[in-house]
């Protein structure tokens, strides 16, 4: 695991790289953007409320991107909120991770068929963990979130800046009369 | 009820009023009256607007406006038809504040134009899109699964009788063969005789006669007439019962023919419109 | 790679206007913590006042009504669920009225104790949310902390009754599709009397702050006139003086039996929606209370019959939902599911009047006002 596993001397000296420490500092404090969407939105609020308590985790709630460090996608995106996504994702800063909560955001969900929806949110934006479920109950982000600190902290699945994944564009524009993507 | 006393609709010629469901309902069939009404029903104390929705008829388009009058509860609907090619109705966003964004989003997923509304604009959708996606013609093609589209009602009576038919075969059946079993152990105890003397038939013979029942049978099976666009699962059935399950049936209707079978299952100019017997000869050529 | 330019074109935005003082355009949303989801309002500010106020929606149109041309009619109803995620249950109701009347169905009597039962609870939940959230808005932590930990509480007998916490599919047609387990009403009473005794606290913590009330009074006026005119339903509408309420003027399931009087006020304002909310939650613990009183403990809880509707045939059924009126419109042709059904969601009806609310307000009482008419945007876009 990390730093933790690495090179341990006498006198609580521990070697390692300087990566492995900021990567260690960053897991335990992951700060999600405040960003509902639908359904899955009042469970992503219960998650922080008193019987689940994600604060303990260092998971706390900023409500600009330029603060936050994960985004979770909390609900169904459509066509016309899909470029807002990709906006509020190009505009956090880097390194960045993006978690996709419930049926909608990881394949469309129950609405997947539909004129205006965009059948997951990985067409759009990088996904680090899904989270399945309609809605998943907190506890199950709850999970994703420290399975992503895991992969936060791991030196093998180190996050390696700029590199932002090419979207398909094409799911955002509209359908043709025949209900097939233009 | 008082409320009919109250707004003078005699000289409104147009308008219809029918029971639906113990509803009343109020028909109008002129558009420009449609405004009229709508003063008049202000007048007359419907001042809580409820709904408007947008409806496809298959034959045009239909604005559903649902009132209430909040002194005495009383519920009132309105229908307006208007023609595809025509789509346009008054706006009454002006008399009640509430329909505004209901006409919005009528003409952004039907497609109805209100005249006379300040903001036309597309609500839901964004403002460049070109469909009206709530149009029974507009369809989801490839997204949607066949068994979606509304099927006709199971025959229940029919389902029960045959479930009783089928359980009285069962119980004959059972006791035909507990008869059958009782005979053969009786049987049992005699001799077996004569059963190989029974004549089958030369294997030429055979063939032959399945042949001659089978060739008629290829030409006479159903062809899959859902590949005509505007034909569903319910209507495959509908021509069903009117004996046409192939292309070549369809392909060469006459327009008499047409027209009645239009009256019988009440397509409404469908098969001209949609060109069902073209693209029926189209792929009658390519399947030959 | 950045988005390209010709999908970024948005919704139309404002020209600012020159004129005494420059005019300032500001946008709010779709995403803001404030509004609740993804609603997109575009500002014109002058100095302080508000000039101008454009709502944008649809950021969240998920095309439930045309799903539904295509489902049978049970198959529409865990789609209803999410149109209003908040009060998931009472989205139900509507419909299956609806349904009822179109084929016939006649409810059974405990049945109907359940189902008014269970839509007042939701009340109750959804009511919480809104003290929740709202209060976030203006800058309170506390009672949203409060509100959720009581809303847990509420969801486990939700769960436990229907095993389901936001989304329950639970009502149906002629009843409720499942038995309520033995404990059910007990359940429901030991919490009554626990939650009882903390809603005096809810309003401390609210109506009753002098801090809330020197935001809350006087601010965003809705006049009886137009509110009425704009079809505006709930508690927003009994702010202002009407005492229009579904459950008293149109009563359905249980509401006939039961011993109520519509709450209303005549102020107006943001901190009088505040007060008649506030105040409907005692209403609800009430109503759950005279339902578990009267309600037989033994019988059916689903009617017996088949729903099939002729072609040709449509209603209109609304219920009172927490935000107001919520009606459906089904057309029948004879299918299996509905060929048309169109829902009126309050919010939607409710979310037109905010133009008119923001004008001539001051820009910092713009949350305020949008947070005291309640909207959820899962409702609003469907
Ligand atoms: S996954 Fe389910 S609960 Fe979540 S947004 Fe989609 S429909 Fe709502």
């Amino acid at each position: 695991m990390g730093l933790l596993g690495s090179d341990r001397r006498p006198d609580n000296i521990i070697l390692g790289k300087l990566d492995d420490l900021i990567n260690l500092a960053r897991s335990r404090s992951m700060w999600p953007l405040t960003f509902g969407i639908a359904c899955c939105a009042i469970e992503m609020m219960n998650s922080s409320a008193p019987r689940y308590d994600a604060d303990r985790f260092g998971f706390f709630y900023r409500n600009t991107p330029r603060q936050a460090d994960i985004m979770i996608v909390s609900g169904t995106v459509n066509k016309k909120m899909g470029k807002r996504v990709r906006t509020l994702y190009e505009q956090m800063a880097e390194p960045k991770w993006v978690i996709s909560m419930g049926a909608c955001a990881n394949q469309g969900g129950p609405f997947r068929q539909g004129y205006s929806v965009v059948e997951g949110v990985d067409k759009i934006v990088p996904v680090d963990v899904y989270v399945p479920g309609c809605p998943p109950r907190p506890e199950a982000l709850l999970q994703a979130m420290l399975l992503l600190r895991d992969k936060v902290a791991d030196p093998e699945k180190r996050y390696i800046p700029g590199t932002l994944m090419e979207a398909d564009f094409d799911v955002l524009a509209e359908p043709g009369k025949d209900g097939r993507s233009l | 009820m008082s409320t009919e006393a109250a707004i003078n609709l005699e000289d409104l010629p147009t308008l219809r009023q029918q029971t639906i469901c113990g509803e009343k309902v109020y028909q109008l069939e002129d558009p420009t009256a449609y405004r009229q009404l709508c003063e008049r029903l202000l007048a007359a104390g419907y001042d809580f607007p409820q709904c408007l929705s947008g409806v496809d008829m298959e034959y045009g388009l239909r604005t559903v406006l649902h009132l209430r009058r909040l002194s005495d509860q009383a519920e009132l609907t309105l229908w307006l038809d208007v023609p595809y090619d025509r789509p346009h109705v008054p706006s009454v966003s002006d008399l009640w504040g509430g329909v505004d964004w209901h006409e919005r989003e009528a003409y952004d997923l039907v497609g109805i134009h209100y005249d006379g509304h300040e903001d036309l604009r597309r609500i839901l959708l964004e403002d460049h899109w070109t469909i009206h996606p709530l149009q029974r013609r507009y369809d989801t093609g490839g997204y949607l699964i066949p068994d979606w589209q509304a099927k006709p009602w199971p025959d229940w009576d029919a389902i029960a009788k045959e479930k009783e038919e089928a359980a009285r075969k069962a119980a004959e059946a059972a006791e035909k063969r507990a008869a059958a079993a009782k005979a053969k152990a009786a049987k049992a105890v005699k001799p077996k005789e004569g059963e190989g003397g029974a004549k089958k038939p030369p294997l030429s013979e055979v063939k032959k006669t399945s042949d001659q029942v089978a060739k008629p049978k290829a030409a006479q099976t159903a062809d899959d007439l859902t590949k005509i666009k505007g034909i569903g699962a319910h209507y495959v059935a509908l021509l069903k019962e009117q004996g046409i399950t192939r292309f070549e049936q369809l392909a060469n209707l006459s327009d008499d023919e047409a027209k009645r079978l239009e009256e019988k299952m009440n397509f409404k100019d469908r098969i001209a419109r949609e060109q069902w017997r073209e693209q029926a000869r189209a792929l009658q050529e390519g399947k030959s | 790679m950045s988005i390209p330019a010709a999908l970024m074109t948005g919704p139309t935005v404002l020209e600012p206007v020159v004129g005494k003082t420059d005019e300032m355009i500001v946008n709010l949303g779709p995403q803001h913590p404030a509004t609740h989801g993804v609603l997109q309002i575009v500002l014109g500010v002058d100095g302080e006042r508000v000039t101008r106020a454009v709502p944008h929606i649809g950021f969240l149109h998920r095309n439930h009504e045309k799903i539904e041309e295509s489902r049978s009619y049970a198959q529409v109803i865990p789609y209803l669920d999410r149109m209003d995620y908040v009060s998931g249950l009472q989205n139900e109701l509507p419909y299956c009225l609806a349904v009822e009347d179109l084929a016939g169905l006649e409810v059974p009597e405990r049945a109907k104790y359940i189902r008014t039962a269970m839509f007042e609870f939701n009340r109750i939940i959804s009511h919480l949310v809104w003290v929740g959230t709202y209060m976030l808005d203006l800058g309170a932590i506390t009672p949203f902390l409060y509100a959720f930990r009581d809303r847990e509480m509420a969801l486990d007998i939700i769960e436990r009754t229907t095993g389901g916490r936001m989304l329950p599919n639970y009502f149906t047609f002629g009843g409720v599709r499942r038995d309520v387990h033995p404990k059910f009403w007990q359940d429901l009473l030991d919490f009554l009397d626990y939650f009882e005794k903390v809603v005096p606290e809810y309003e401390t913590l609210t109506v009753d702050a002098p801090v809330f009330q020197a935001r809350s009074v006087g601010v965003g006026l809705l006049s009886q006139e137009l509110a009425v005119n704009h079809g505006i339903s709930g508690p927003n509408l009994r702010a202002s003086g009407v005492a229009h309420d579904l459950r008293k003027d149109q009563p359905y399931d249980a509401y006939p039996e039961l011993d109520f009087s519509v709450i209303t006020r005549d102020e107006g304002d943001v901190w009088a929606r505040s007060k008649v909310r506030m105040d409907e939650i005692y209403q609800s613990i009430d109503l759950i209370r005279q339902c578990a009183e009267l309600a037989p403990r033994s019988g059916p809880y689903l009617a017996r019959g088949r729903v099939k509707i002729e072609a040709g045939e449509q209603r209109y059924r609304a219920a009172e939902i927490s935000r107001g009126q919520l009606g459906v419109y089904i057309h029948s042709d004879g299918g299996t599911g509905p060929y048309r059904s169109k829902h009126r969601s309050p919010s939607f009806v409710n979310l037109q009047i905010i133009p008119d609310l923001f004008i001539g307000q001051k820009f910092s009482d713009v949350i305020a006002i949008l947070g005291s008419i309640d909207i959820v945007l899962g409702e609003v876009d469907r």
